[in-house]
């Protein structure tokens, strides 16, 4: 092969691998995941949660009504219980009343927990599905629904019916109606059912391996 | 170059522009339309922005038809109704100035007339009061300065905002949600004849004014004022607790009210 030959192949190379060396520095941190419409990275993060009480949201990020359900459990349940590795929460933004992706890092602010992922689901098909389940006659969003320990999202199967839920939409029963008081004491329901020690045992195992 | 080289070379190339590809896909897929699976009467075209309700503070919430929502709460409904038919509302407490305490009388009454007597015995009251003829100090005040007293007068406004809203959707802009210490809020920004305005931060429950702070022409904050301790009084909201503090947090004054009296119109 000839030096200048050689050269190119080198800078190309060099080239070719230029926009994945730069992407982590450049690439502002994201306060949230992006979700395809298959929904494989949510149903991956609630399977991995197997044994502990997950919380499952579907919000729109500019909806103050949904924020204000998020302020409210953020009061109700976050801020008292602190980062309980027993219990998961994944909130899911749907594009509605003219979200853009630009709106989930300030609503994301609204829930503060070690253990909370925020999603960015642009095809709004999570409400879709959540309708189904259901059994509604709406497109399912601003809901709020716990899952208990056992709860399981079969790889071929849609999204698992919710142990409990609440919302704050026109049409469903208004005694299901969002109170994030209720809401917080059904979380401690669940939670009885996860022992503390199973996954501070856990914990603290990691902290020895980390050590 | 020779021939043989041709094929891993273009297949380099071909390597170096996939990332640039994919990320003009991405791109692309990140500031496209709306997605289908969301219904149509739970989208509003926002292809630029525009639609939403936001300022430049960094704790705003961009939201929504926030006037639609503040104007659509239902808990406030029978107070606001209430309110309409009341002429005057009357307070009496003490104002804390460090450790110093003085005797308030606050009047107000339609049309956004208000009235403050700070009694510090014979050689220190202040009163302060604003009718259609404007506004007349008289004394000292305590706590606050002469600016942020005339500026209280100034932007006060007899009804609530969502009374103000019903009579007027452009007196109020729309500039997103904002937490506070346990509540999230709408937040609002009110005009005012006279230079001064007043954003207020209105409880997305109650509908209660929990906090405003005054903005002089210039832009510069004057007065922040923290209202809690909200009370029904004769079918109306009224709060019992006042807090004022500089626009760096610093507390000035508090009021704190032992009765409030309401009158009603005639009619």
């Amino acid at each position: 092969m000839s030096k200048s030959l050689k050269s190119l192949i080198v800078v190309t190379a060099l080239l070719a691998l230029m926009p994945f060396a730069a992407s982590p520095a450049d690439a502002p941190q994201k306060s949230y995941v992006v979700l395809d419409k298959s929904l494989s990275r949510l149903r991956a993060d609630f399977n991995a949660n197997v044994g502990k009480v997950r919380m499952l949201y579907i919000v729109g990020p500019t909806c103050g009504i949904c924020l204000r359900g998020m302020s409210d459990l953020q009061e109700a349940v976050y801020s008292k219980k602190g980062d309980d590795p027993r219990m998961v929460t994944f909130v899911i933004h749907v594009p509605t009343l003219g979200a853009h992706e630009a709106n989930v890092g300030p609503a994301a602010r609204l829930i503060t927990n070690g253990h909370t992922t925020h999603y960015w689901e642009e095809t709004g098909i999570t409400g879709k599905l959540m309708q189904q389940v259901m059994g509604v006659d709406r497109y399912v969003w601003d809901f709020w629904t716990i899952y208990g320990p056992k709860a399981q999202w079969p790889d071929a199967g849609p999204l698992p019916a919710p142990d409990f839920w609440q919302h704050q939409l026109d049409g469903l029963p208004r005694e299901k109606k969002l109170d994030a008081v209720t809401f917080a004491a059904k979380v401690d329901e669940f939670l009885a059912q996860v022992p503390v020690a199973s996954t501070a045992g856990a914990t603290a195992a990691a902290d020895r391996k980390s050590e | 170059m020779s021939k043989s080289s041709g094929p891993p070379l273009t297949g380099i190339v071909l390597l170096a522009l996939m990332p640039v590809t994919a990320s003009s896909a991405d791109a692309l897929s990140a500031g496209g339309g709306y997605a289908s699976e969301v219904p149509q009467h739970v989208t509003i075209d926002n292809k630029d922005g525009a639609a939403l309700a936001a300022d430049d503070d960094e704790g705003s919430i961009p939201v929504a038809q926030e006037l639609e929502f503040v104007l659509e709460n239902s808990f406030r409904k029978t107070y606001d109704e209430n309110l309409k038919a009341v002429a005057q509302v009357e307070y009496y407490g003490t104002r804390y100035v460090d450790c110093e305490q003085y005797p308030l009388e606050v009047r107000t009454a339609r049309p956004d007339r208000i009235s403050t007597l700070i009694n510090g015995g014979v050689s220190s009251k202040f009163e302060i009061s604003k009718s259609n003829k404007g506004v007349k100090i008289r004394g000292t005040p305590q706590g606050l300065g002469i600016e942020e007293e005339r500026a209280l007068l100034e932007t006060f406004a007899f009804d609530t905002p969502v009374i103000e809203l019903e009579k007027n959707r452009k007196v109020s802009k729309p500039l997103g949600m904002q937490k506070l210490p346990g509540m999230l809020t709408w937040k609002l920004e009110v005009d005012r004849p006279g230079g001064y305005h007043r954003i207020l931060y209105v409880d997305s429950h109650t509908g209660d004014i929990d906090k405003f702070t005054i903005v002089n022409a210039q832009g510069a904050h004057v007065l922040d004022v923290v209202l809690h301790d909200y009370r029904v009084v004769d079918g109306i909201r009224v709060p019992f607790a006042i807090d004022y503090r500089q626009p760096d947090g610093a507390s000035l004054a508090n009021d704190r009210f032992e009765s409030v009296k309401v009158k009603r119109t005639q009619t």
